[in-house]
């Protein structure tokens, strides 16, 4: 056998060397890693180890101002298992999944996975309902399943869906404020996480194992609302009706104010959103355009207009960025805030505030609306074909006039025009705790600028930005912050941190106010304001129509500002209605009735007196209830009905009916409620059918006139507004009952800007 | 005839004790230490068991074979190496553990999984030695590309297997023995630059994206939070947590609360270091230095080139395994799915590595009377 060569020994001898070598390495690292570098590594074990078991705190409640609850946390439970605990069970692993599986309604495969994962605590299911909750306690009870607990999980609720959805905001699934209020107060309404802890406490002393450690979760503040639910019903509900009616395509904003503390009573925004589910898509007329995704679109992302044809309504998720950006352009814009728009006349408000307070105009000034020419171009009257000559500044006022207010700021100056356009906070953001959108102004106004300005043209503001300065107005010319959170409380009801009203400034005189609000109440009683009367109660405001840049597009925003009642506010109501496609598109014709049904809902709400007039007691038709008249006999029931001034008319089915013969069917039906001098048909058979009439053509119609074309055919009117016939609430040409009331809207067309 | 011993005294005092005991002391710790680690898992009751029955097993296996002389080796060698390859094709057929990474697993009789690659580790060995023996006697026909072809085919199976790991196993096997065997250093320079050359390959279309992030992570840490960065943050944290003496058996922290990942196989020694301290973890290391010394003085020793060949391959496998396994846990190397051998839980892998240690000790016992002779 031959020796082994001297080489080979060598090689044999390297080798040794070698792993000698990578020895002392692993033991050098081995002793950098434990020795040098074990206690920071020790710790560091603690802490990823003590997060443990998170038990999310309740969040908070909103509250609107009456402690009605806007936004509440529902219990639910949370089903954790704690994996190397669940073999000390009574029953298998496998009976465990499958009943677990079969009470969550999940796939029993799912839950083996999860439950013998190998990791310390995993959630099986979250956020389930109580009842269920309380079956898996039971099941663990019965079998003495170890390793799986149920702990309390909240989830939220916003009980009148899409009410005040903008103001309110929505949470995502681990309870965190994602939009409005809820982001806002985050800190506020999250709470603080409890734990559950084993083994170890803080200071990382070591701890018998079966030691387990409960630290609580700490309740949320709740957070009490300036809003008033109701008002902000009422509001959402008018502003719903105006989009029906007049064909509405970009949507609509109305902001109630509390003038004087500047309390926001209600903050509506359509289209808006359940926050209960946020990520439904919008509907189609709500798809917003390109132009306007790329307008609200962060600056790093990427949009093309071919991505738009992409989105796949089917598979839509709302959780893509493009489907976000969409959400955040259409139903979760908050347009009381975000939206900035040229005011128009509504803006002629604070011009004459400015005039008056300075004294280069009085009420009685004598002005006309003759075109101003200025650096080329003739700025003239909306009624330029019959202009309105010679006039008051008051009249000036009621009948808008363009050219009058352009004189006015030129005789304030640039200077001093835009001193009150800053005083009453409209180059500033209001201070709301939501998001607001930044208004546009010339940053070097010229004379031109200022011109079109007066007018509330060539420059772009908030909506609740024209709320606070006409809260201004109403509040002796003080101008207050707008306050949306009144306080946060615990729920015990003590105040933890309360939010007093602010005052801003001083921008105009007591005086002035009164001076101003005098004119704008008669606006509203004899000007352009018309359609926002109410009787009884003292409107002041202003309409405005705006068209949107650029000129030309025949696409209009209408508005109407009001402060009510004129001689000692209470709010302050702005209504605007974005982009109208129906009968007209007036801030007059359209947006006045509206916010003057508002105010008017509004202030009886809240209990303020009516104090009618002369002249609205004469304007008044009467309303009666129909009397229950059936199983009566006829000559008593003619009787009744001529008691209550109301007409009748038997239908007997051919012969005469006799004065004994006893009603068999009538209408309207007893309880309704209608005009004097209506009509009451009586059956003194049961009809078959009933007799249907055809409803006439009302439109352009006088309300005297309407009520008699009504009439003549059997049916009954109820008159809403005033002026000429503008909207019928049954179409014309459909086949009614006899004796139907008909809801007929009249609107003053007339002397509109 | 191989059965046959010629003097039971220097059966007995020529038997490498040192090492025989090392492993089984390196075993029964790991037997405590897997029983630890497993304490969290479902199965730990099985998995104990098999463990125990394959560790004693093993140590009746290995003393068997050591009283046999190892040149029978030389006449069943081939029979091992293609029973190996077929049960290497067999868990293609039948096998499973997709999941794991591998499909490296079959069921024998539906009550144990067997792992072939463990197997075909030894028989690999067994064979190679017999041609490397034939290659070295034949001086002058230096025919290696037969010897290549022969060793290509498991490694090629059990890369097919998608067990890159254990094919590494393979190669760094073939490595050492052809160094010790004596190849010329132009082949050790060429072979260098082969591996070099084949780096971008393997890089873009072997090995897939879990096994690039694990090369990433660590080559540069915290590069990629995902899978590999976390078992090897996890890894680090439980042995840093041991300190000088552990948290004591049955007491680690991340190992109880299934911080540390495969804590029963790969990551078993992050177990040790958490459990044990610096003291248990060099003791550790200490015992695999003291195997492979061993291992390497028995190819030293041997009276015969087979006997050093079969000796080297196993060093090479061992030496291999330990220090991958350990250089993964303390973050020097990148992770692969290699086990701490005689530690970490798998039967067919402790009865694999107890043949092994029996193959060496009858190479000891019957090694050469003079050391240092010639």
């Amino acid at each position: 056998m031959p020796g082994v060569s001297l080489k080979v020994k060598r090689r044999q001898l390297a080798l040794l060397v070698i792993f000698f070598l990578i020895i002392v390495a692993l033991i050098v690292r081995v002793a950098y890693i434990q020795v040098v570098k074990g206690a920071a590594l020790r710790k560091m074990a603690y802490e990823q180890h003590n997060r443990g078991m998170i038990i999310s705190p309740r969040r908070g409640t909103i509250y609107d101002r009456n402690g009605k609850e806007l936004a509440k946390s529902a219990s639910v439970d949370t089903v954790w298992v704690l994996p190397r605990e669940i073999a000390n069970s009574e029953i298998s692993i496998e009976q465990i999944a499958s009943d677990l599986a079969k009470m969550l309604g999940m796939d029993s495969g799912k839950v083996y996975k999860v439950i013998s994962a190998n990791t310390s605590y995993n959630v099986i299911k979250s956020k389930i309902e109580k009842d269920m909750g309380n079956e898996v306690r039971k099941w663990i009870a019965v079998n003495k399943v170890k390793g799986i607990s149920v702990e309390e999980d909240s989830k939220r609720y916003y009980p009148n869906r899409n009410l005040a959805s903008h103001v309110l905001g929505f949470t995502g699934t681990d309870n965190e404020g994602l939009e409005g209020l809820e982001v806002i107060l985050e800190k506020y309404l999250k709470g603080i996480p409890g734990k559950i802890i084993s083994e170890l406490d803080g200071s990382g002393q070591e701890m018998p194992f079966s030691v387990e450690k409960r630290i609580p979760a700490q309740q949320g503040m709740n957070v009490v609302l300036t809003i008033d639910e109701t008002i902000q019903y009422m509001a959402e509900k008018a502003l719903e009706r105006a989009i029906f009616e007049n064909k509405i395509a970009g949507g609509a904003t109305a902001i109630v104010m509390d003038p004087r503390n500047g309390d926001i009573l209600a903050l509506a925004s359509k289209p808006d959103f359940d926050p209960n589910d946020p990520y439904i898509p919008p509907e189609e007329e709500w798809m917003p355009t390109f132009k306007e995704l790329m307008e609200i679109k962060d600056k790093d992302m990427e949009l093309n207009e071919s991505d738009l044809d992409k989105i796949d309504m089917d598979n839509w998720s709302g959780r893509t960025n493009l489907e976000v950006l969409i959400l955040r352009a259409s139903l979760w814009r908050n347009k009381a805030l975000i939206d900035t728009y040229e005011p128009g006349s509504t803006f002629k408000a604070i011009t004459s505030a400015a005039g008056l307070e300075e004294g280069v105009v009085t009420p009685e000034t004598q002005v006309n609306d003759n075109p101003v020419e200025l650096a080329g171009y003739k700025l003239k009257c909306w009624r330029d074909g019959n202009l309105h000559g010679q006039e008051s500044f008051r009249e000036g006022v009621y009948n808008s006039c363009n050219p009058v207010f352009v004189r006015v700021a030129q005789a304030l100056g640039i200077e001093k025009f835009y001193q009150y356009v800053n005083a009453f906070g409209f180059k500033e953001k209001t201070g709301i705790l939501l998001p607001e959108g930044r208004s546009i102004f010339h940053i070097k106004p010229q004379e031109l600028d200022m011109a079109v300005s007066a007018f509330g043209q060539g420059f772009q503001i908030t909506p609740i930005q024209l709320a606070s300065a006409y809260s201004a107005i109403a509040n002796n010319g003080t101008l207050v912050k707008p306050r949306i959170v009144k306080e946060l409380t615990d729920n015990e009801g003590n105040i933890l941190k309360s939010f007093e009203p602010e005052e801003i400034r001083n921008v105009i005189s007591r005086q002035t106010c009164d001076t101003l609000l005098d004119i704008l109440q008669g606006v509203v009683s004899e000007g352009t304001g018309k359609n926002a009367y109410v009787k009884g109660y003292r409107v002041a405001g202003k309409t405005g129509t705006s068209e949107t840049l650029p000129r030309g597009s025949g696409r209009y925003i209408a508005s109407f500002a009001a402060i009510a009642p004129a001689d000692n506010p209470v709010i302050t109501a702005l209504v605007i209605l974005d982009d109208p496609r129906g009968y007209s598109y007036m801030g007059g014709v359209i947006a006045a009735p509206v916010a003057g049904k508002l105010v008017e809902d509004v202030l009886s709400y809240l209990g303020v007196e009516r104090n009618y007039s002369e002249k609205d007691m004469e304007m008044m038709t009467k309303t009666v209830y129909v009397p229950e008249l059936r199983n009566k006999p006829v000559a008593e029931a003619k009787k009744m009905l001529r008691e209550r001034v109301l007409e009748v008319r038997v239908e007997s089915g051919g012969e005469k009916a006799a004065d004994d013969t006893l009603i068999v069917e009538m209408t309207p039906k007893p309880g309704a409620s209608i005009p004097e001098k209506s009509v009451v048909i009586l059956y003194t058979y049961k009809p078959e059918k009933e007799i249907m009439v055809k409803v006439p053509n009302l439109s352009n119609m006088t309300i005297a006139e309407a009520t008699r074309a009504l009439n003549d055919v059997g049916l009954n009117i109820k008159i809403s507004g005033m002026g000429i016939a503008m909207i019928q609430e049954v179409q014309p040409g459909e086949l009614v009952a006899k004796g139907t009331v008909i809801e007929v809207k009249f609107r003053h067309i007339d002397n509109v800007e | 005839m191989y059965f046959v011993e010629k003097t039971k005294r220097s059966l007995i005092r020529c038997f490498d004790y040192t090492l025989f005991f090392s492993v089984v002391i390196l075993s029964l710790l790991g037997l405590f230490v897997l029983r630890s680690a497993t304490m969290t898992m479902q199965n730990q009751s099985r998995m104990m068991l098999i463990q125990t029955i394959a560790i004693i097993l093993g140590v009746l296996l290995a003393i068997a074979i050591s009283l046999v002389d190892y040149k029978f080796l030389k006449d069943i060698g081939i029979f091992l190496y293609w029973g190996s390859i077929l049960l290497l094709i067999y868990v293609f057929i039948d096998g499973y553990g997709e999941k794991l990474g591998s499909k490296s697993w079959f069921d024998l009789f539906g009550v144990v999984s067997v792992q072939p690659s463990e197997i075909a580790k030894v028989t690999f060995i067994i064979s190679l030695s017999i041609y490397m023996e034939r290659l070295k006697e034949e001086a002058g026909k230096n025919n290696l590309l037969k010897l290549f072809i022969h060793a290509a085919l498991p490694i090629g199976l059990v890369l097919l297997q998608r067990d890159f790991g254990t094919s590494m196993v393979f190669v760094v096997i073939l490595a050492v023995m052809l160094f010790v065997w004596g190849i010329r250093f132009k082949y050790i320079i060429m072979a260098g630059g082969a591996m070099l050359l084949s780096m971008p390959v393997l890089w873009f279309f072997v090995l897939n994206e879990r096994r690039k992030s694990r090369i990433i992570e660590f080559l540069s840490p915290g590069f990629d939070p995902s899978d590999a960065s976390y078992q090897m943050d996890r890894a680090r944290m439980a042995i840093g947590s041991g300190q000088w003496f552990g948290q004591g058996i049955g007491k680690g922290l991340q190992t109880q609360s299934g911080g540390v990942p495969v804590k029963e196989s790969d990551f078993i020694f992050s177990v040790i270091g958490e459990e044990l301290g610096f003291i248990g973890a060099s003791f550790v290391v200490i015992l695999v230095f003291i195997i492979l010394f061993r291992c390497l003085y028995v190819a030293r020793t041997s009276k015969d080139y087979f006997g050093e060949y079969l000796a080297a391959g196993v060093t090479g496998m061992f030496a291999f395994h330990y220090f991958e396994n350990i250089g993964m846990n303390i973050g020097m190397l990148p992770v692969t799915g290699i086990p701490l051998p005689f530690v970490s839980q798998g039967g067919t892998a402790m009865i694999a590595y107890y043949i092994a240690i029996g193959i060496v000790l009858s190479i000891s016992t019957r090694r050469k009377k003079i050391m240092f002779s010639s």
